[in-house]
């Protein structure tokens, strides 16, 4: 019996920030004083809060360490360990808790999260199977084998499950299309392909509960009549492969994957294949081709994959978190529970990725209906640095920026849409004032210009346009025209580019467009850009009422453009600056300011 | 849609029979022309030509359309790449924390654009979409180690502690 | 009997080849087919092993 269980956070998220060392560093420790058997060491899929890894919980007591280094372990090990005392240092501390915090009960990040999806990553070991199945674990499969094919789609209908993986379609009329489907042999795949950027849900679903994923495919090949299936996961996923692999083995071992599944005349078998670097093979018709082997080009539907999918079989595709959802669905009694969260057309959880300029950054499991405002700020914390909050990019490539004024707009699929955002895979990008929304646009677009298949062309050809435009743009060569010729270009896109990825990546430019008009005005009119990022549309200068003479500016600017003596006010040359802003990050005085170029040439614009 | 770089590296030789070994366990399924490039890749750094032209004939398919597939991904790479790999994030959390000022002064340094490779072998300069480690944007990994809340001025330090 | 898949006695016979429809039932609440206190302490002695905390197990 163990007195101690320390779950170690082994995700990537704090393996980057150094998990494995505090590791090594505890089991070293637990050596040395013979605690191998009180306590146990279980590496965990990620439990959310990444900006202040490596995490350690503690059970039973629900002591939560962070930001921990190698060199703190002695001291844990000594003091909570063998003296049963919590050390306060090593706690969650921060502007938004009055005294240091332990756990649940008291961290803001935590309190306003439902776990469903993610309700075993950080508590379980994902490579065994055993503690899945003492959390409830294929109970649901063992329930939907008793069940009807028709029984088990009926109740994921009932459910009001839409896909997580972006466009919302419901997954019970998904499954019943590929169910009536007529052909020799059906196919079940998941989409683990997360190409958006600054999106990391199915990841860390993936690494932390593998067998949830599993389960969720299983009960959908039971409910489609389908006795293979593939895993279709990002190359550069490569701990979530490994685990994923684990998690296949030992549910073989058991008898939930083979011949005659538990006894039910039911067979089944997993390929896990790996993605190999091109976004647009998240599009469900270019998956599949990939998957076949070949250039991941999508096709026109349709045919829908539900009638003729992979190899020209009926098909089955849903991402990584809607399977993820079925096994909590289709558990005795876990349908009435799973509508009773959420809001009339979006029922259940959604996990988001919060990133970019946020305190917290991390994943959380929100119930559906619940505010931006919420999100951002009582969840994440609000602005790093306290800075000004901005805009909030929402769906990645396909998405959009929503600004200030909608933060309190009800997160919900169709809210979203009508905001000229999507609800998207969940990964959530917060900006401040010191980011420029024409360079946002203008980096999405470069982003889905590199990415965009080539088969069609609005998409090969438009988005070349676009980006051209926004490029001038940002270089201080923008045309009073350019927004028009943008939307024209945006709106036939839309139109008729072949796949929904083309046909969404005008999405970043519209909504930028559209609430922040005022920033491509000004980059194009006065050629200024107030964010400082386009580096032709402004200059840096040093405040002389601020500047205190640190002379730190200048000790790191790499091309020596700032002058100025020790204790007196520092002047930037910007003829020789690159603005590369080194400084501004350098300055503790905040006094490196943005301001307009000044122009010799500059009467006849 | 991968940019490959423009210094030209002379190829190395390559023994065919590893090949046939390595082609073994894929050959007689279908839908094996990704898998296989992956090994591929995986034990050269990149797709040798002769390695190509023999896999193509391995798995009955045209070397075009075996091409074909090899230059849609941007994990495949035809030319041999360096000793360390840096890949630097463009995802949207690292690219409004500073990512593409990290990524210029690396090229800085080490005098080669994106996708290029240095001519002693040493580093590549790569992109890629995003690494999830976004709570340590901007972030960027060189091989399997990744380094994060970079800064311009930190760029220098981290490369010259690769030997 | 150190996991699930471990029979507790000759009696139990689940495995890939000969399933037992009861399997997962019997993993946290066996044994299903027999009544055997000794052999339901073989479970629990699992679950005691890793569970965190009282509400760890979902029965």
């Amino acid at each position: 019996m163990y007195e101690k269980h320390l779950m170690i956070c082994g995700a990537t998220g704090c393996l980057s920030s150094g998990s494995a060392k505090v590791h090594q560093a505890l089991v070293e420790e637990l050596a040395k004083h013979k605690l191998e058997k009180k306590c146990r060491l279980v590496m965990t899929g990620c439990p959310g809060f990444c900006e202040v890894g490596p995490i350690i919980v503690i059970y039973p007591d629900e002591v939560f360490y962070c930001r921990l280094k190698p060199q703190d372990i002695p001291e844990l090990v000594e003091k909570h360990l063998l003296g049963g005392e919590i050390v306060e240092r090593l706690l969650y501390k921060g502007p938004d808790v009055d005294a240091p915090a332990r756990f649940y009960d008291t961290i803001p990040f935590y309190r306003k999260q439902k776990f469903n999806v993610l309700r075993n990553s950080g508590i379980i070991d994902p490579e065994n199977i055993d503690e899945y199945i003492m959390r409830g674990g294929y109970r649901a499969l063992s329930r939907a084998l008793k069940m009807e094919p028709m029984e088990i789609i009926d109740e994921v209908k009932r459910s009001g499950l839409r896909g997580r993986g972006g466009a919302g379609f419901p997954t019970g009329l998904k499954w019943e299309f590929t169910y009536k489907a007529v052909g020799d042999k059906k196919y079940v795949v998941c989409n683990a392909d997360e190409g958006d950027p600054g999106a990391f849900m199915d990841r860390s679903i993936l690494e932390g509960d593998p067998h949830a994923v599993l389960e969720g495919m299983l009960i959908a090949a039971r409910a489609i009549g389908s006795d293979e299936g593939y895993i279709y996961c990002r190359a550069e996923y490569p701990l979530a492969i490994k685990r994923l692999k684990t998690a296949i083995a030992q549910a073989e071992e058991y008898g939930f994957v083979g011949e005659n599944i538990l006894g039910y005349g039911f067979n089944f078998k997993f390929n896990i294949k790996e993605g190999a670097g091109a976004f647009v093979c998240g599009e469900e018709t270019a998956l599949l081709a990939s998957i076949e082997g070949k250039r991941g080009m999508p096709r026109p539907r349709p045919p829908f994959p539900a009638t003729s999918g992979l190899w020209g079989k009926p098909t089955v595709i849903n991402n990584v978190e809607t399977y993820a959802n079925i096994p909590l669905i289709l558990r005795e009694g876990g349908l009435e529970e799973f509508v009773k969260i959420g809001t009339e057309g979006s029922k259940g959880t959604k996990v988001f990725a919060l990133a970019g300029k946020i305190r917290n950054t991390g994943l959380c499991e929100v119930p559906m209906g619940i505010t931006l405002r919420e999100i951002i700020f009582d969840i994440g914390g609000g602005i790093k640095g306290g800075r000004e909050f901005k805009a909030v990019q929402a769906g990645g490539p396909s998405g959009g920026c929503i600004p200030a004024e909608k933060l309190d707009l009800p997160v919900d699929y169709d809210s979203l849409t009508q905001a000229g955002a999507i609800m998207g895979s969940g990964g959530l990008v917060v900006m401040d004032d010191r980011t420029c929304m024409v360079d946002l646009a203008r980096y999405f677009l470069s982003f889905t210009q590199k990415e965009s298949c080539g088969k069609c062309i609005p998409c090969r050809e438009g988005t070349k346009r676009m980006l051209e435009i926004l490029e001038r743009i940002t270089e201080g060569l923008g045309k009073p025209d350019d927004l028009d010729r943008l939307q024209e270009l945006a709106s036939t896109i839309k139109d008729s580019a072949l796949c929904g990825l083309g046909q969404t990546c005008p999405n970043p430019v519209l909504s930028t467009i559209r609430y922040f008009r005022h920033e491509y005005e000004e980059h194009i009119n006065e050629k200024f850009c107030r964010s400082g990022v386009c580096k032709s549309l402004f200059d840096y200068f040093i405040d002389p009422e601020l500047c205190n003479g640190c002379t730190r500016c200048a000790r790191i600017c790499p091309v020596g453009a700032i002058s100025g003596e020790r204790k007196e006010t520092h002047v930037i040359d910007p003829e020789i600056c690159t603005r590369c802003g080194s400084c501004v990050e350098r300055c503790r005085q905040e006094a490196i300011k943005v301001t307009r170029v000044r122009r010799e040439a500059d009467v006849n614009h | 849609m991968s940019s490959e770089g423009a210094t030209l590296i002379q190829q190395p030789e390559i023994d065919l029979n590893e090949v046939d070994a390595l082609l073994k366990p894929y050959l007689g399924k279908k839908g094996m022309a990704i898998p296989v490039l992956q090994k591929l890749q995986e034990r050269y750094g990149y797709l040798p030509r002769p390695a190509l032209e023999y896999a193509a004939a391995q798995l009955k398919i045209p070397l075009s359309r075996l091409y074909g597939v090899a230059t849609f991904y941007a994990q495949f790479k035809m030319q041999p790449r360096g000793r360390y790999i840096i890949r630097v994030c463009k995802g949207t959390a690292c690219h409004i924390q500073g990512s593409p000022k990290v990524a210029e002064r690396i090229e800085e340094i080490l005098g080669i654009k994106v996708g290029e490779t240095t001519p002693d072998l040493k580093f590549t300069l790569e992109e890629v979409a995003c690494i999830g480690a976004c709570a340590l944007a901007p972030v960027m990994m060189i091989n399997d180690e990744p380094h994060g809340r970079l800064t311009p001025d930190r760029i220098k330090e981290i490369l010259d502690s690769y030997e | 009997m150190k996991r699930f898949i471990d029979p507790c006695c000759e009696k139990c016979n689940h495995s890939k080849e000969t399933p037992c429809k009861d399997f997962v039932e019997c993993c946290t609440n066996g044994p299903i087919c027999h009544e055997d206190a000794s052999c339901a302490a073989k479970r629990k002695a699992i679950i005691d092993r890793v569970a965190l905390n009282e509400h760890f197990v979902i029965f």
